[in-house]
């Protein structure tokens, strides 16, 4: 009778020991943490040196081949889309020279790749070059490194996965009087589950999210 | 090879050195199994292998109550290098009709117990969790000679995590040998 005591007991302590913390990894799982790709979705969020800012998704077009979520932010969009695993943004990469617009890149390159997971880092790069109407190359060299940090809480929400991403691009006109140009960016945000982004840092904006539409 | 797989190897290498005995009657088993996600927790991983090996006590020729070890891999579907990993430790039963018949024995097995998952993602790691889990099944049992049984089914089981669920179904084919120590 000891015995079968002893066997109960031995099957429960793995239970009774248990972590109390909190941790839904199935939940973390089964979360959009970008939801970019629903219709109507809407963002409000508010801005560090005041004012608020719209986030919506407005339409679904073609764009690089792809089925794509056009998103307006302010008065500007952007596209977006999921494959294969990861989020992928359409980037538009030009610069103005002598009054026109050089296109240095214009498509697809992964944002996020899923799953997202404490420590995870990686980096996509783009080198490319254009020549400008009177004949000068402009090359261009970007790179953009993403790391998730951590998990924790953020702007009221709970299991928000911290990403940090930096986006360097040299672009160089290389012509007499131009030297190489490096841009940094770096770029906080925190992604809540089946909400998205709920805060976001860089060196001269800080948005928080104050309200959350989902798409029908 | 790993600590897991390498205890497996080691037992299924040992199950024909057991010699059936008057004593407590055992049934050991080392079983396989494709395992499929059901629910969104799968959406960035694909199908599984689960791998177990468990020892049954044969209360009477039908009923069986025993301990059930089992390790679990799911990769990534997606274009990043992923896995969650799950090892649980269980408590199994089972009840088997017509059993020791040479051809048809079903049977259903229940097993409970504790279930550590651990996702890796790329070069990171979640924090792992512990949860109590689940799994119902059914079984057609057959004899293969030699005091060695085959069992075949599926089952439908669940790790049950906080805020969600990570449900599975899984079809297993286990290799048993009845032993009495």
């Amino acid at each position: 009778m000891a015995g079968r005591g002893l066997l109960v007991l031995a099957l429960l302590a793995p239970a009774l020991l248990c972590s109390c913390d909190r941790n839904p990894l199935y939940g973390r799982l089964g979360a959009d943490y970008f939801p970019v790709t629903t219709l109507d979705s809407e963002w409000e969020y508010s801005l560090g040196q005041g004012g608020s800012l719209v986030v919506s998704v407005v339409d679904q077009v073609v764009m690089g081949e792809k089925t794509a979520f056009k998103v307006q932010t302010g008065a500007g969009f952007s596209f977006w889309t999921g494959e294969n695993g990861e989020l992928l943004h359409y980037e538009d990469h030009s610069v103005i020279f002598n009054g026109f617009e050089v296109a240095l890149y214009r498509g697809w390159l992964p944002y996020l790749r899923w799953p997202l997971a404490v420590g995870n880092c990686w980096s996509d790069s783009v080198v490319s070059w254009a020549t400008s109407q009177e004949g000068v190359t402009i090359s261009h060299d970007w790179v953009r490194k993403t790391s998730v940090l951590g998990l924790g809480s953020s702007s009221g929400y709970d299991d928000c996965y911290h990403v940090y991403q930096q986006e360097r691009t040299i672009d160089w006109i290389q012509s007499a009087g131009f030297s190489p140009e490096t841009t940094i960016v770096n770029r906080h945000m925190w992604l809540a589950p089946d909400v998205g982004m709920v805060f976001k840092s860089t060196a001269d904006s800080t948005l928080t999210l104050t309200s959350y539409e989902p798409g029908p | 090879m790993r600590p897991v797989q390498t205890l497996l190897l080691l037992c299924f290498l040992l199950l024909p050195f057991f010699r059936a005995e008057a004593g407590v009657p055992l049934q050991l088993e080392l079983s396989g199994a494709t395992v499929f996600p059901v629910g969104s927790w799968g959406q960035h991983l694909s199908s599984g292998l689960s791998a177990s090996l468990g020892a049954t006590w044969r209360a009477t020729r039908s009923l069986g109550a025993g301990l059930l070890l089992e390790g679990e891999i799911y990769s990534s579907s997606g274009a990043l290098e992923a896995s969650l990993t799950r090892l649980s430790t269980m408590a199994q039963f089972s009840a088997f009709l017509r059993p020791g018949s040479p051809s048809f024995s079903p049977g259903i097995v229940l097993a409970l117990g504790i279930t550590r998952s651990d996702l890796s993602s790329g070069a990171g790691e979640d924090p792992p969790t512990w949860d109590p889990s689940w799994r119902a099944g059914v079984r057609w049992g057959f004899s293969l000679g030699g005091g060695f049984r085959c069992r075949t089914g599926f089952d439908f089981g669940g790790v049950m995590a906080e805020g969600a669920d990570g449900d599975y179904f899984d079809m297993r084919l286990g290799l048993v040998r009845e032993v009495s120590l």
